[in-house]
């Protein structure tokens, strides 16, 4: 914003260099199999930052993430698997799909108050995942739809379509949550009566916000799609994936847009490293997101922050 | 026709009526005052201006337009600004941030911030006298900054009615007069201005215009003169003169030490300073008041006393230290709040809730004491088996005090007992005082702001303005000395 | 058919009926949604299927240690979720309605995840106390499901006595009416919680036991249960204990009616659908006030 233009040109030069040095690692001998870990973190990361323009600037926990990414993920499959279109189209028709459905699902839903908006996205995803299975002859029901196409097969290619994605969701969020949308935005989450009294509509801003939120889920959900090649029900559309995704987002740092790809990735590696755990894994990664949540609110990058401000 | 128009406003909450059928207009270039003591519905009012609240039923025509029952922001298009009693900036942003968020339009396709918006926002930090400070953060303004701050929120949106919540609330009196200069100079031709506030004194030099409310009704309205001369406004504030109970009890000068000992307590609200270095000694077995308008810091100090507030000093109960103990030991130990509030158990029944009063006593004990209660406010014997949200306010307050003395309680706090009540009930009231004296088993500490009705009954009285004692000394004394002062 | 949906209808409405009433008096009291609440009843469950499977103990000391896993888990979320969460982090009314459902939701997966560790994800049923069949309107219907059917009304009416006419249980209602006041009237409200937390995770223990002998559980089918619970009261009416057992009654009948009718692999979807559209037209929900 004006008068703080170091502020956030330091942060996009940052982005830059870390995406650009982070482009270079197949090249420096990083391994296939280290690599397709990294980009399923990268796809969590867009994830995370999508649900957190939500939870950290709007203000709403939205437990239904899935439900925009499984919107996405299954329309671009379902239209590659009749062969309607090409694998790019059917992409933006995934994200164009989870922009539609975010917005049928939010308009009502914002218009209530308390803990019901989160109900009502957890439940969106139950319903979504039954109704995928009572019509399983179409979807596949639990074992999912097998996408004919890809987009490349290569996994450096892949790599860098993951990481090219990623980086243009941080660049895009970032710029809109320093601009006056996102001032606005952050003003209703922190106290939407004031925000009113300045005269913001807040349902139009957090609707618009849902929808932002909407795109870049179903975006990444279609595009993680034709990189798994199949689109099932416990992969994108599952209650306990949105919960990952919410540990992402805390572990990493609730309203900083960057935040949520640091817990991403720290995610994908750890639950990489703690595989031998077997189940504990899991337990081992939601207790570690509980550690943060309770002795730094602010994240791992919150906790930077902390350091560099005085308050 | 007035700029602002507003006609039989009526909002209820529940059984409560809240604002009862209020008119009242203001015109542009105008400062109309909105008085009344805690509870009296003034801020409710403002609330249905703003839209914060829907009417129940009235209507409030801005220019003409009838905008009773719009959603805020529509209300905020209109051109009505207000300033919260309470701020809450945005603490990552810095103070020109949070002002340039006032100068934003009501639309998600701007981006950018303008010259216009900026130099807008640059204008409202110099007008409320924070030029200089537009690169800090929130958490580093002093707290009538804070006050500033949002102000100039209010202002960057160049409002042509603006709303000001008790704006002196929690300033030191230096503050109060320069927040009153920066008052009379937002006053232009083409502004209205209302200021709701419930310290009649402060505001009279200020409004052009005052409304005093009380139990959500209009009682006077007039030159701020007119108001403060107005005999309704005058019980309200200072209690009736007709009321002779109580009036011949015989002041004793206690030579018990005191019940308890106050040194020196301070309490904060964030960077609000609620109360400084007050110090009081309560009379054992005698009524002691601290009195003083609302916000003075009664219910600070009472329940800093009871341990629901944090506070740095010393309280002493009975020679025995009880700071820092949790507040159910220190009700438990013989020191029972009965708060302005009430907190009474709304879905249950009176019995119930004295029940619950005694319910560490002995089945043989309690029994006696509910025929005690029962005694002193027949009422509730009555009302047995009502609910006690269904109850008058009277009886509200008489089963609060009830439920405090089925604790068998050695001290007795109670927060302003008089409130918003009528005469008779508080006739009530004064005589269970009083025969809680002559029982000699408790003492008595007393916060109101009816200075007759707590001259009448305590033996020593402490006058407390903006969380400090201002004068202290037997009751007899305080009337002559003091009365004046007040209004 | 329409007996037959009738009759388990009754039976599963009941079940129901005493798996919400904690979560609904929890929600009263302390004004938390436990999301963890499904994965408290699996694991209680769970821990009788063991004792009396694997451990070979008599079924009803292990229904009885299983109830007891439900206390357990009940105080430990008390102590090292909400309380922590509370005193640790400086919360405004609004954040900590978000956190609340943040942190109970972690809880919920490091809970799952331990079961599933020790005992397995795979779903697990707890044997029927009393074998032999009765028939209800010609309809053939276990014993032991009438008795679960039983028992869940019995315990519903114990809590009520509980509350409304024993001094502990009138301290738990006036903490949910007031608590201030009752802090007033010198009770420690610390106490008052860990007491509603224990009664809670026995009501969660036992109706997890008997919903391990009806429908049978499994350590990540607990987010489903935590959604039918929070269906229900909503539904009824967040709060409103009255209106959750009728909810409860209204779930109950259209999970079976859709299971006999449609297909038993999407019992939970009508009722789902009928919450999202109760929450838009009347988000108090059916029977709650304000």
């Amino acid at each position: 914003m004006a008068g703080n233009t170091f502020s956030i040109r330091r942060p996009l030069i940052g982005l830059a260099i870390v995406s650009l040095a982070t482009a270079v690692l197949p090249y420096v001998g990083l391994q296939e199999y280290s690599l397709s870990i990294l980009t399923l973190g990268l796809f969590f990361a867009v994830y995370a930052m999508s649900w957190d323009l939500l939870f950290g600037y709007a203000g709403e926990a939205n437990f239904g993430a899935t439900f925009l990414i499984g919107t996405g993920a299954y329309t671009a499959a379902l239209m590659s698997s009749n062969g309607v279109a090409t694998p790019l189209i059917c992409v933006a028709a995934g994200a164009a799909g989870a922009v539609v459905a975010g917005a049928v699902l939010a308009f009502p839903a914002l218009r209530l108050r308390g803990p019901y908006f989160g109900l009502v996205t957890l439940v969106a995803v139950l319903i979504m995942r039954q109704l995928i299975i009572l019509f399983s002859d179409k979807t596949g029901g639990e074992i999912g739809v097998a996408v004919p196409d890809v987009i490349a097969i290569e996994a450096a290619t892949n790599f860098h379509i993951a990481l090219g994605l990623a980086a243009v969701t941080a660049l895009v969020l970032y710029l809109l949550v320093k601009s006056p949308f996102g001032l606005i935005l952050e003003a209703i989450g922190q106290d939407s009566v004031n925000a009113q009294v300045l005269g913001f509509n807040i349902v139009k801003y957090k609707l618009t916000a849902f929808c932002i939120s909407a795109f870049f889920s179903g975006l990444a959900g279609g595009l993680m799609t034709f990189y798994l090649g199949t689109a099932s029900t416990n992969v994108f559309v599952d209650a306990s994936v949105g919960v990952q995704i919410i540990i992402a987002a805390i572990v990493g740092g609730r309203r900083t847009v960057f935040g949520p790809i640091l817990g991403a990735l720290f995610m994908a590696i750890a639950s990489e490293y703690l595989r031998p755990l077997g189940s504990l894994s899991e337990l081992a990664v939601a207790l570690i997101a509980l550690i943060v949540l309770f002795f730094l609110p602010g994240g791992l990058l919150g906790l930077v922050r902390l350091a560099r401000r005085p308050s | 026709m007035k700029f602002l128009e507003a006609r039989q406003l009526t909002k209820r909450f529940g059984g409560l009526t809240a604002v009862d059928k209020v008119d009242f207009d203001v015109d542009k270039g105008e400062i109309l005052g909105l008085i009344g003591p805690n509870g009296s519905g003034k801020s409710t009012t403002m609330s249905l201006v703003m839209g914060l609240h829907k009417p129940d039923a009235g209507s409030i025509h801005l220019n003409g337009v009838d905008i009773a029952g719009w959603a805020p922001n529509r209300i905020a298009g209109m051109g009505v600004s207000m300033v919260f009693q309470h701020s809450r900036p945005l603490q990552q942003q810095t103070v020109l941030q949070n002002v340039l968020l006032a100068c934003l339009p009501n639309k998600v396709t701007h981006l950018r911030v303008t010259d216009a918006q900026r130099d807008r926002a640059l204008e409202s930090l110099r007008l409320v006298g924070l030029g200089g400070m537009e690169e800090k953060f929130p958490s580093e303004l002093p707290f009538a900054g804070l006050r500033r701050l949002e102000v100039a929120k209010a202002l960057a949106r160049d409002p042509d009615l603006l709303l000001l919540d008790e704006p002196f609330a929690g300033l030191s009196a230096g503050e109060v007069r320069e927040f009153s200069d920066l008052i009379r100079n937002l006053r232009s031709a083409g502004r209205a201005l209302i200021l709701v506030d419930h310290n009649v004194k402060s505001v009279a030099a200020l409004v052009d215009r005052a409304v005093a409310m009380s139990s959500g009704q209009k009682i006077a309205e007039g030159s701020p003169r007119e108001v403060l001369a107005n005999a309704d406004v005058r019980r309200v504030y200072l209690g009736s003169q007709s009321e002779t109970v109580g009036a011949n009890v015989r002041k004793r000068k206690s030579e018990a030490s005191p019940v308890l000992i106050v040194k020196n307590l301070n309490v904060t609200y964030g960077k609000a300073q609620a109360l400084s270095n007050i110090s009081i000694d309560v009379v054992d077995r005698g009524v002691t008041a601290v009195v003083g308008l609302n916000g003075a810091g009664k219910t600070s100090l009472f329940n800093a006393i009871a341990g629901l507030l944090p506070s740095r000093g010393e309280i002493a109960f009975r020679q025995q230290s009880i700071a820092g103990t949790p507040a159910h030991e220190i009700a438990r130990s013989g020191i029972v709040l009965c708060p302005e509030s009430r907190e009474l158990f709304g879905d249950m029944s009176v019995h119930e809730n004295l029940q619950l009063g005694g319910m560490h006593l002995s089945s043989a004990d309690k029994r006696e004491r509910l025929d005690f209660v029962e005694q002193i406010f027949p009422r509730l014997g009555e009302r047995r088996g009502q609910y006690a949200r269904t109850l008058s306010g009277g009886e509200q307050q008489q089963l609060a005090i009830g439920r405090a003395l089925m604790m068998k309680p050695k001290l007795l706090l109670i927060d302003e007992p008089t409130l918003g009540l009528a005469p008779i009930v508080m006739d009530i009231i004064s005589e269970s005082i009083e025969t809680l004296r002559k029982s000699g088993e408790l003492s008595l500490l007393l916060a109101e702001q009816n200075m007759v009705f707590a001259s009448r009954h305590a033996d020593s009285v402490y006058l407390i303005e903006h969380g400090a004692i201002e004068w202290s000394g037997p009751a007899d004394q305080f009337v002559e000395q003091v009365g004046g002062k007040i209004l | 058919m329409l007996i037959q949906v009738i009759v388990s209808g009754l039976l599963i409405s009941a079940i129901y009926a005493l798996a919400t009433t904690g979560f609904t008096l929890l929600y009263g009291v302390s004004g938390i949604l436990n999301l963890a609440h499904g994965t408290t009843l699996a694991a209680s469950g769970i821990a009788t299927w063991y004792l009396m499977g694997t451990a070979q103990l008599n079924p009803l000391l292990a229904i009885a240690l299983g109830t007891l896993t439900g206390v357990a888990i009940g105080l430990l979320t008390f102590v090292l979720i909400i309380r922590p969460l509370r005193t640790l982090m400086k919360l405004s009314v609004a954040d900590e309605h978000v956190f609340m459902l943040v942190a109970t939701l972690l809880w919920t997966i490091i809970l799952q995840e331990a079961l599933s560790y020790l005992f397995g994800d795979v779903p697990v049923s707890v044997p029927q106390l009393v074998p032999g069949i009765v028939e209800i309107f010609g309809v053939r219907t276990p014993i032991s499901s009438v008795l679960v059917a039983g028992l869940s009304w019995c315990v519903i009416a114990a809590l009520w006595f509980y509350v409304s006419k024993t001094r502990s249980g009138q301290t738990i209602l006036a903490a949910s009416i007031n608590p201030k006041g009752l802090t007033l009237c010198g009770v420690n409200l610390n106490a008052v919680h860990i007491v509603v937390w224990a009664i809670y995770g026995g009501l969660a223990g036992l109706a997890g036991v008997l919903v391990a002998m009806i429908l049978g559980v499994s350590p990540s089918g607990g987010l489903e249960l935590t959604a039918t619970a929070f269906s229900i009261v909503v539904l009824g009416g967040l709060g409103s204990v009255g209106g959750t057992l009728i909810a409860a009654n209204l779930i109950g009948f259209i999970e079976t009616g859709t299971a006999y009718l449609i297909s038993p692999s999407v019992r939970t979807l009508p009722a789902l659908i009928i919450l999202i559209i109760v929450l838009y037209v009347r988000p108090q929900g059916l029977f709650g006030r304000r």
